[in-house]
């Protein structure tokens, strides 16, 4: 019994001396692969942004062996931020750089728009066939700052207004309330993804929600706002008033592999990988 | 033996440093959530949260927790105290052998699969059945921790009360009292602390549960008026909050939900602390008498 037991413990003992062995070698090995002679281009911030820096960094890593990108999101003021104390290469922001930010960090941030984006208004299905499918500047301002809470103020049925907006911080959320020019909102409902929006939208007969453009669908369909339609055009031409740019900072003028990273986004491999992922080019 | 104490050391090293990470989370919560604390005072618990104005008052959060732990526990206590009388005591030994461990796959359930089931059938049923503005409220959230916490609270009731010794109920029926009255005045008060501890816990597992709530509230940082309506699409709570914000939040807004984090683990802790003592201290009345 006691050798039984003895030949047990050994056998254990073989193991984990093994094991430590194969952990400690596995580092070395893995460490010593690094390749000194790449460069890596980190990229930071927007998760608005992400999907486009993330498509392109897939591309061009494929097509080059000499510069890797890496990306990872954190948000427009992360990536500002990290962009400035040189944690990152880029900043991905889907807003401009504010100017406290210049303040902090000095002028020193370059802009590259990299692609242009529209929030789309939209309204459940019911309120839609019901008749809403124009909205001024001012009622949405109503809506989302509670001085309207009816939906026959905008000559629907007699409903309350179901009313959903983006989280705080969110950088939709950001250039919806800058450029409807509200301060702090009356919703009812706080999402914290454009997916979210859209089910509480599409759930509900009398909501109002906005979203970026690829959520529009014939469940949550999408309101002219003065008029215009959101869509590619409108949004070009600057006619839809609810739309932003995409930007990649950088931390002055770029090195050149940073900048043949941005001339492919902004070249017409990078803008259709733009498109691909619901966005709107800037050629 | 050498060989025997290197494998002691080991497996100490490694007890070591589970506590080292308890320890390590600790720290690294209150260093990251002191700057709020400093700069926000007393307003961090305010019910002021705008962080383009740079408030951060997590107030309506921590309300909503409490509202919704205690809508859960309203639920939870009755059915679960009632669920593990009936496993323990009266259910025949057939129905008892499958009913405790399908009451505990229901704890295995991932909360992600509740917070799924809440968007898909519960906020759906709920906006019509109560003429509400939307079928996202404190209500549902409360709802559905409530079918959460009820597998904690009905197993560990039903082990306490299963640990009450015979004799002690043989003794109340031999004298003539009836079933129930033996439940009510025997099994029950001698288990109460037991109970409690399952309670306790329940109401740990309510507050800390995170997926489930924050996909049927409406998380804005707003308390309801009046604050008992528990109908309204309005209201978060602490966990939401951080989930909702943490992805896009910068500067002294992580700073603020990290002070809700340590909120929250303080809670937890002394929850999780209490039901042990609790526990502990039903063991000791059994095997002492």
């Amino acid at each position: 019994m006691m050798t039984m037991i003895k030949e047990h413990n050994k056998k254990f003992g073989k193991a984990i001396v093994v094991l430590t062995v194969s952990i400690v070698l596995g580092a070395v090995f893995l460490s010593g692969c690094t390749d000194q002679e790449t460069t890596t281009i980190t990229i930071k911030g927007s998760s608005t942004v992400l999907p486009i820096a993330e498509s392109c960094a897939e591309a061009f890593n494929a097509a080059h062996n000499d510069i890797k990108v890496t990306v990872a999101g954190g948000g427009s003021g992360l990536g500002i931020k990290s962009v400035a104390t040189g944690e990152a290469d880029i900043g991905d922001a889907s807003r401009e750089v504010k100017q406290s930010e210049i303040g902090e960090y000095g002028d020193i941030f370059i802009d590259h728009k990299v692609a242009l984006d529209g929030v789309a208004v939209i309204v459940s299905k019911a309120i839609y066939d019901a008749g809403v499918t124009d909205i001024t500047m001012d009622q949405l301002k109503g809506i989302y700052n509670g001085s309207i809470s009816n939906w026959q103020d905008l000559g629907g049925p007699d409903e309350e207004i179901f009313v959903n907006e983006r989280e705080e911080g969110s950088g939709t959320r950001d250039t919806f309330m800058d450029i409807v020019d509200l301060d702090e909102t009356s919703a009812d409902k706080a999402n914290s993804a454009n997916s979210q929006v859209k089910q509480a939208v599409s759930g509900s007969d009398v909501a109002i929600g906005y979203v970026g453009l690829g959520y529009i669908s014939d469940e949550t369909p999408a309101l002219k706002i003065d008029g215009v339609y959101p869509s590619g055009a409108t949004i070009k031409d600057e006619s839809y008033p609810i739309s932003r740019s995409l930007h990649m900072y950088t931390n002055g003028e770029p090195t050149d592999a940073v900048e043949e990273f941005l001339n492919f986004v902004m070249g017409s491999e990078g803008q259709a990988i733009v498109e691909e992922e619901g966005f709107i080019s800037i050629l | 033996m050498l060989k025997d104490r290197i494998i002691q050391n080991i497996f100490f090293i490694v007890a070591a440093f589970s506590i080292f990470i308890i320890f390590f989370i600790f720290f690294f919560l209150f260093q990251e959530a002191f700057p709020a604390f400093q700069t926000m005072g007393w307003d961090i618990f305010g019910t002021n949260w705008n962080v383009a104005k740079g408030q951060y008052g997590i107030g309506a959060a921590v309300f909503g927790t409490l509202i919704v732990t205690a809508g859960a526990m309203i639920i939870a206590i009755p059915l679960g105290i009632m669920g593990a009388i009936f496993s323990s005591e009266l259910a025949p030994l057939k129905i008892r052998v499958i009913l405790k461990p399908l009451i505990e796959l229901l704890a295995g359930i991932p909360s992600i699969v509740y917070g799924f089931i809440g968007i898909t059938l519960l906020v759906g049923y709920l906006q019509p059945s109560f003429d509400m503005l939307s079928g996202y409220s404190l209500l549902t959230g409360s709802l559905i921790l409530g079918v959460m916490a009820l597998p904690i609270i009905v197993s560990m009731s039903d082990d306490a009360m299963k640990a009450v010794p015979r004799q002690l109920k043989e003794a109340s029926l031999a004298v003539g009292a009836t079933k129930w009255q033996t439940i009510k005045k025997v099994t029950i008060p001698t288990s109460i602390s037991g109970i409690s501890a399952a309670v306790i816990l329940g109401i740990g597992r309510a507050v800390g549960e995170t997926m489930a709530v924050s996909l049927v509230l409406g998380n804005m940082m707003k308390i309801p008026i009046p604050p008992w309506d528990m109908f309204e699409t309005t209201g978060a709570t602490v966990t939401s909050l951080i989930a909702h914000e943490m992805g896009e939040a910068a500067g002294l807004q992580i700073n603020a939900l990290f002070a809700g984090a340590v909120i929250l683990f303080i809670v937890v802790a002394i929850m999780s602390i209490s039901s042990n003592i609790l526990q502990e201290r039903i063991e000791k009345k059994f095997r002492g008498g």
